[in-house]
């Protein structure tokens, strides 16, 4: 027996661009045993757009529409980063209500982005429903996001200074509302995936991420939490209102898909109470501190890096400016970049050809992240 | 006889029926070659290689596994049918021919025969933590 | 004198003056294209149901656009679009296979219909070995499947005909072992005469003697059954988001849908010899209902089944295929046997 297996000949298998079950345009490949996977490789650049590029030739004021496209599932953590980190070079305070509300907003987002992933998560492995129930549940907050900015997918919302509009008048009541809708929702989310025989047999001891590797691969937000590393950046170096709101940091030990998956389903809990949270502590006041006219805009010589907590971990914007209109260098350290390319390739190695897009679809690989 | 006639016909009428349907759609389909509609499909990417390739012979165990006991079930249809009239003896016969198959399930259960590879994270640093 | 014959002799008696064989052509053929139209129909209808019972699961409507009343004749524009859709062969593929693999798999579904009984009178093809023969008519369709994993010269297609193989092969054994414990009861393989057995109320079914054991040894049928007919859970070789689509991907058009053809009717011959063997076939559940025909209580059993089916489909996830073979050697296996001897134990004392 042993001796056939071992002479059995490598099978070269490309897993993507187009595969139904990749996250997006990325390819794997794969070199098989059987379905045993021996070495894997992604190779990416189906859709580079040169997003930091672009930026070196666009007014400051027009990058805002440029990050958002970095991530489609969750836009709001780049937007958030740019505006802090001009805020930074230029020094421009930011009113109290406009903290509250971006909170607001980003937590908003990370629901979506969870709620998404859970579809993708299940889709991989078959379970078709989970995706129509949580894709459609993620409409309610869209709908939100269309009320509150006017855009559903890509809000363009947050900017130097603030935020662009007030809450509309009974803003809070639905948001309210939608909270408590998703909340009654987890139940059935419970039964369905997070408590299913099958899913936890699946889940579990798959995808396993070294504990004390972990760090120095650069792994970040639910899959670091996943291995029973408490760092959330809005923890450790708390930004807007973050420091004033009460939330309890979720971590799982077991390293592998299954605690992964726990985070994100615990995290969206929490997000619910971050929100409660903030729609009872906002205060009134200004949304916005306005600067110059956007197109004699000339943020001051300096650089910033500034960091926040996307649903997929960490998300680094350095902005660098030479005091002209335009942006000397934006870049951007996203999380998908070290989960879907070196953690990817490790933790392939050796799963079973089924696994992969499951292993994907944990770490929150984002193609169009990896290469903005 | 007569039911093993018909039996007959439903093979032969069964393949002429998918034949002509599929001569139909074939009068009715447009048809333009283009060369890369006619590439294997590989998620977007040229194919490198054939895919007529050496497989696993995990597969061949299996199939060996289930040529005995198809033939160990072939054994008890009949035993099943004439086992009121048989009694003890076909009862004691067969527990004999069922617990030597167990016997033979419980040797390729230990053996490891009937695991499918299970996935196995092979991360080189941790090899080599129990190497050390 | 075969049923069948008699069946039709009584609707048309000019036929009895035929010589044996010409009449048995004519009944054989007209039985065969009954079973087809049937097959289409119940795939027509089958797979509207399951799009409208996934959407109605799904929070959504499913079809409701072609035809007017909730989409009722989506699938049958669907039909025609593949009838005339372009059928491709790769160039690559191994031609003559490639093309006979849907052929094979549809008859070899088509077959199992001869031995299935709809009433007293209406089987096809009365055999004194009618559940062997069913059993082993349907292992066909491995071999169609293998031929058009193997012919299209895809790695998905391999794969998912490898993994069809491997998969459908395993589950014979629980799926023979289990019915193995009703022809126990039956003590017939005749499928009449397993439903005559069965007579009497709802508690001389099979499932329901000596219990709890054909209990048991149904739901290992039922879940046997479902990985021989490759539904969810259990749907390895057409995984969507492993292989693509498995051994079809190559195939389009009407080779394509022949394919899913013989899925539906595969599923609901797992259906008929459920019904028939365990739950009574044909048979009113009680004596004083047995003025409504029998083929209603017939459809009526293997429909349900069919439905739970796409039930299941709808909220499981898929299994790994370590896990797959797990649950059919070491869990169903071996239960499946234990059956065996305890209902031979339970008859011998």
């Amino acid at each position: 027996m042993a001796a056939l297996l071992t002479k059995e000949k490598e099978t070269t298998l490309y897993l993507g661009p187009q595969h139904p079950g990749i996250t997006g345009n990325m390819m794997v490949e794969l070199k098989l045993t059987g379905d045993t996977i021996q070495r894997a490789k992604t190779h990416v650049g189906y859709l580079h757009r040169a997003f930091e590029k672009l930026m070196e030739e666009r007014l400051w004021m027009q990058c805002f529409p440029i990050v958002c496209r970095i991530c489609v599932p969750e836009p709001d953590p780049n937007e958030e980063n740019l505006a802090r980190a001009i805020e930074e070079i230029e020094g421009r305070e930011v009113p109290e209500r406009a903290q509250y509300i971006r909170v607001l907003m980003l937590e908003l987002a990370r629901i979506t982005a969870y709620l998404m992933w859970m579809g993708g998560q299940s889709g991989s492995m078959g379970l078709y429903t989970m995706p129509q129930w949580s894709i459609g549940d993620r409409d309610y907050i869209l709908d939100l996001f269309e009320e509150l900015t006017g855009g559903r997918v890509y809000h363009m919302y947050i900017w130097a200074g603030g935020v662009r509009r007030d809450l509309p008048v009974g803003f809070k009541d639905r948001v309210r509302k939608v909270m408590d809708y998703i909340e009654s929702r987890l139940v059935d989310y419970d039964r369905l995936l997070f408590e299913n025989a099958i899913f936890l047999k699946r889940a579990q001891g798959i995808g396993i991420i070294d504990k004390e590797k972990a760090l120095e691969w650069g792994v970040v937000g639910p899959p670091l939490r996943g291995c029973g590393i408490a760092h959330d950046v809005r923890k450790d170096e708390p930004y807007e209102v973050y420091d004033q709101l009460d939330f309890e940091l979720i971590t799982h030990e077991g390293n592998d898909v299954y605690s992964r998956a726990m985070v994100r389903r615990k995290e969206i809990e929490q997000s619910i109470h971050i929100i409660r949270q903030v729609l009872d502590k906002m205060p009134s006041g200004p949304i916005h501190n306005p600067g110059p006219n956007p197109l004699k805009w000339k943020v001051p010589a300096g650089d910033a890096y500034v960091r926040t907590e996307s649903a997929r971990g960490e998300f680094g914007y350095y902005v660098v400016s030479d005091g002209s209109l335009k942006p000397r260098r934006v870049h951007v350290r996203g999380p998908a970049y070290v989960h879907g390319i070196a953690l990817l390739e490790h933790l392939l190695q050796g799963a079973n050809v089924a696994d992969v897009s499951f292993i994907m679809n944990s770490l929150g690989t984002c193609p169009p992240e990896i290469e903005r | 006889m007569t039911g093993f006639y018909i039996v007959f016909l439903f093979l032969v009428l069964g393949m002429l029926i998918v034949a002509v349907t599929l001569l139909l759609s074939r009068l009715l389909q447009p048809r333009k070659r283009e060369k890369d509609k006619f590439i294997p499909y590989e998620c977007g990417i040229v194919p490198e290689g054939e895919a007529w390739i050496q497989f696993n012979n995990r597969f061949y165990v299996i199939a060996l596994i289930f040529i005995i006991f198809d033939v160990e079930v072939l054994f008890l249809f009949p035993w099943a049918v004439v086992f009121d009239t048989m009694g003890m003896v076909a009862f004691v016969e067969m527990m004999i021919f069922i617990a030597i198959l167990l016997v033979g399930l419980a040797y390729v259960w230990a053996k490891g025969d009937l695991n499918w590879v299970k996935p196995k994270p092979r991360l080189a640093h941790l090899a080599k933590k129990k190497g050390e | 004198m075969e049923p069948i014959l008699q069946f039709f002799y009584n609707l048309v008696p000019g036929l009895a003056d035929l010589p044996l064989w010409i009449a048995a052509t004519i009944v054989g053929a007209i039985v065969v294209v009954a079973m087809f139209t049937y097959i289409a129909l119940f795939a027509l209808i089958g797979i509207w149901l399951e799009r409208k019972i996934s959407g109605h699961m799904q929070d959504r409507l499913g079809p409701m656009e072609v035809g007017g009343w909730h989409g009722w004749a989506q699938t049958i524009a669907d039909t025609v679009k593949l009838l005339l859709k372009e059928d491709i062969v790769p160039d690559k593929a191994d031609k003559p296979l490639f093309r006979f693999a849907p052929i094979l798999v549809f008859a070899a579904a088509l077959s199992a219909f001869a031995a299935i009984p709809w009433s007293r009178s209406f089987i096809p093809a009365n055999l004194n070995v009618g559940l062997l023969y069913i059993l082993s008519i349907s292992s066909l369709v491995v071999i169609g499947i293998l031929m058009g994993g193997w012919a299209s010269n895809n790695k998905w297609s391999l794969y998912g005909g490898m993994r069809a193989v491997a998969q459908i092969v395993s589950y014979e054994i629980p799926v023979s072992l289990s019915l193995i414990v009703a022809v126990l009861i039956a003590g017939t393989l005749d499928m009449q005469q397993i439903v005559l057995n069965q007579s009497g109320s709802i508690l001389s079914w099979n499932v329901f003697r000596f219990f709890p054991f054909p209990f048991i040894a149904f739901f290992i049928y039922f879940i046997a059954s479902l990985a021989e007919v490759n539904r969810t859970p259990f749907d390895l070789p057409e995984a969507e988001s492993e292989l693509v689509a498995g051994f079809q991907t190559e195939y389009s058009g009407m080779r394509w849908s022949f394919f899913m053809l013989a899925e539906y009717a595969d599923m609901f011959v797992v259906a008929a010899i459920a019904t028939t063997v365990f739950l009574g076939g044909w048979q009113a559940p009680f004596e004083f209902l047995t003025f409504i025909p029998a083929a209603f209580w017939f459809l009526g059993k293997a429909l349900l089944i069919v439905f739970v089916q796409m039930w299941l489909r709808w909220t499981l996830p898929r299994l790994r295929v370590d896990q797959l073979m797990y649950t059919a050697w070491k869990v169903l296996t071996p239960f499946s046997f234990a059956l065996i001897v305890f209902v031979s134990l339970w008859k011998i004392l």
